[in-house]
């Protein structure tokens, strides 16, 4: 069960719209964990297994995931919020929603300490 | 995991992490309210009734001995185990510390969000980002080695990337690796295991250098008291009050002698010029150099004569040290005069001594190798100096009381400038107290308290370190790192110092029957003094005050003269004051000094 992630629906504006508010909170890190194979699903249990770490007993938390199966779908959106590069399979916005890391799966080399030090990249001002 | 493959993890780390300095990072003094790890140049002070706790950490002599052995990569493994304590000490306090903290400011920043008070959103956010930048730097660095070595290390990766996942995940990464550090470390151990040893030193240094050492349980068996000692109200006499009495009377006798050392030399030189001519003229010596001289010349012209002339040349030699000695005195002050004794007389005697000794023996391979008239007359005056000699020489030596009790004094005089030195701290006495890094308790302490004989404010203590390798086939130890630490000893408050010995040199300020001019004479001083915290130095510099005793002579008809005087020591070194001789009933001022200090400025002036 994803305690600490947003999944986004397929719906192209609804997604845009929940991404748009979820980047907009200042008080969060937001770890976008991009596609829809297994290997990204893997991620995404260990990102939001990896946020639990800061999640308070009132159920306040620094860290979120938003995961994106279908980043195609609000591409543009994306462009403007992590550039014009290729899409990472991985990115983390700081509190100030900077990108501090961009990651590209291989199918081996993300990991949970991947995953942490990402998250902890995301606490950097 | 193996520890082998713990200990190869990490590599990278060689140059990252922090390099340890020996026994520096292994051993902690603790003393007081004060700590310090590892030894500095720097001299601590102590009060006088406390302890000096010296505690050891087991791990970092293994660290260190394995960097200096080069165990496993020496340097390298070492800052692998430095780096896995550091990941511990950081995850276990993330966990602990930091993520509580995170929490709460998370928390504390909904419910400003709440108030809609902007400033108090501020600030709150403000302590939350800057927790948990802190966190990211924390962690960051051990997160990074971890990952760039998962390659080398699958299964130790395996289980710190489970742990990680885990909600205390900090917490779980922290006994991941401490289990490891465990394993390394003991590894690490059985490796170094009768290998390495560690010495433990204390030793009391009073300014005399009459070193004590110190006990040191289990480095060494010293005895020291079974309760503490306790501070008394009043001065007391112990031993260190009767070697500077003794001090202070032998510094008195060549005084004494100093004063005479004229009228002596003079009266003794004399005698032994007389002597000398005498024995120039019985054995005319005169008359035996120039049959030397005619006989070099004729035997130069015989074919292969260097052998006999060199012969010939070596007895001349005898003969002109005894023809060559003149004594005379040479200097402008008494000590110039006892310097020249010392050293331009000794060097003639010990040329006259040499004459005698060798002047028979040449004169007798020359007189059978030339086997003319030369060897009779060369036979007589061997038989005839060596009489002479021996009995003058005698005779001189007999005579010289006033010098042999001079040089008598001079001699405990410089033994007290150099007494124990060395004996007491040696790297041979160090190495005695050597044990197994791998003995139950390497923790000890120095109770002053329980100091067997006498300690005095100012005295030092001076704790020696030293880590060695022991060599399992021969036994034999080398030493991989040594190390001193000083600590002077105080007092604080008003306090009444030991009994102290010193010399005074007394004049009267009152009529008196004898012509008295600075007498000096020992004297006992009762002082008080006082000390301020962690001022040592002007805690040496601070007077005493009090009173003294001496045994004083103004007049003939007294066989007791007691004189008693107040007055103050500076420096623990000069004594001044004034008083009044009892019995003569007369009054004196006094300088004076304490000889065991005085010994020491002496020391210090030449550099020792």
């Amino acid at each position: 069960m994803l305690r600490n992630t947003l999944i986004l629906p397929l719906d192209e504006a609804l997604a845009a719209q929940l991404l748009q508010s979820a980047v907009e909170d200042l008080d969060v890190v937001l770890m976008l964990i991009l596609g829809e194979s297994e290997r990204v699903m893997q991620l995404v249990e260990w990102a939001d297994q990896l946020a639990n770490k800061t999640s308070t007993a009132s159920g306040n938390n620094l860290r979120r995931v938003v995961w994106i199966r279908q980043p195609d779908t609000i591409a543009a959106r994306l462009a403007g919020i992590l550039g014009d590069q290729p899409l990472p399979t991985v990115a983390v916005l700081n509190f100030h929603d900077e990108v501090r890391e961009r990651l590209v799966d291989d199918g081996q080399n993300i990991t949970p300490i991947t995953l942490e030090r990402a998250f902890l990249r995301g606490f950097q001002v | 995991m193996s520890a082998r493959a713990v200990a190869l993890l990490l590599v990278t780390l060689a140059t990252t992490a922090a390099h340890g300095q020996g026994l520096n990072d292994a051993i902690r003094f603790r003393w007081e309210k004060n700590e310090q790890t590892g030894f500095t140049d720097r001299e601590r002070e102590v009060e006088r009734f406390k302890v000096i706790h010296i505690d050891v950490d087991r791990d970092k002599l293994s660290e260190v001995a394995a960097r200096r052995l080069n165990v496993d990569g020496g340097e390298e493994l070492t800052n692998r185990i430095l780096f896995l304590k550091e990941a511990v000490q950081a995850f276990a306090q993330a966990q602990q510390e930091t993520l509580p903290l995170l929490r709460q400011q998370t928390d504390a920043l909904t419910d400003a969000i709440a108030t809609k008070n902007d400033q108090q959103i501020q600030n709150a956010r403000a302590e939350m980002q800057q927790t948990a930048a802190a966190l990211a730097v924390a962690l960051d660095p051990a997160l990074k080695v971890i990952e760039e070595n998962r390659a080398q290390f699958p299964e130790l990766t395996a289980r710190l990337e489970l742990a990680v996942l885990a909600e205390d995940g900090y917490g779980q990464m922290a006994q991941v690796l401490q289990e490891e550090l465990d394993v390394v470390t003991a590894a690490l151990r059985a490796k170094l295991e009768n290998q390495v040893q560690l010495a433990l030193a204390a030793t009391l240094v009073p300014p005399d250098d009459a070193q004590r050492a110190l006990a040191l349980r289990p480095y060494n068996d010293v005895e020291q008291l079974a309760a503490d000692a306790v501070a008394s109200p009043f001065p007391v006499i112990d031993d260190r009050t009767r070697r500077e009495l003794l001090a202070a009377q032998q510094f008195r006798d060549v005084l004494v002698d100093l004063k005479r050392v004229n009228e002596e030399l003079r009266k003794s030189l004399e005698q032994l010029q007389q002597q000398l001519d005498q024995l120039r003229t019985e054995l005319q010596v005169d008359v035996l150099q120039r049959n030397l001289d005619q006989l070099e010349t004729t035997v130069k012209q015989q074919a292969n004569s260097e052998p006999i002339v060199k012969q010939i040349q070596a007895t001349r030699a005898f003969v002109f040290n005894l023809t060559g000695t003149n004594l005379q005195l040479t200097g402008t002050t008494d000590a110039d005069r006892l310097l020249f004794l010392a050293t331009s007389l000794s060097q003639q005697a010990d040329a006259l001594s040499s004459a005698v000794r060798e002047l028979p023996d040449a004169l007798r391979r020359l007189a059978t190798t030339l086997e003319n008239d030369v060897e009779l007359a060369a036979k007589q005056t061997v038989k005839d100096a060596v009489t002479t000699l021996r009995s003058n020489a005698q005779t001189f030596l007999g005579k010289q009381e006033f010098f042999n009790g001079l040089v008598k004094n001079v001699l405990a005089l410089a033994n007290q400038f150099r007494r124990a030195a060395t004996v007491v701290r040696s790297a041979e006495s160090l190495a005695a107290a050597a044990r197994s890094i791998e003995e139950a308790d390497l923790n000890t302490q120095i109770q002053l308290a329980r100091i067997a004989g006498d300690v005095h404010v100012g005295d030092r203590v001076i704790v020696d370190a030293a880590l060695y390798q022991i060599d399992p086939q021969t036994g034999k130890r080398t030493t991989l790192d040594e190390q001193s630490q000083k600590f002077v000893i105080q007092r604080y408050g008003l306090f009444a110092d030991n009994i102290r010995g010193g010399l005074l040199f007394v004049e009267p300020r009152s009529k008196i029957q004898r012509d008295v001019d600075y007498q000096p004479v020992p004297a006992l001083g009762y002082y008080w003094r006082a000390g301020v915290p962690g001022r040592a130095r002007l805690n040496a510099a601070l007077p005493s005050f009090g009173f003294t005793l001496a045994m004083l002579d103004f007049e003939d008809a007294n066989e007791l003269e007691l004189g008693i005087s107040g007055g103050v020591s500076l420096f623990d070194l000069i004594w001044t004051g004034y008083g009044r001789n009892l019995q003569a009933k007369a009054n004196y001022f006094y300088v004076g000094m304490n000889p065991l200090y005085f010994a020491r400025f002496l020391q210090r002036d030449r550099g020792e």
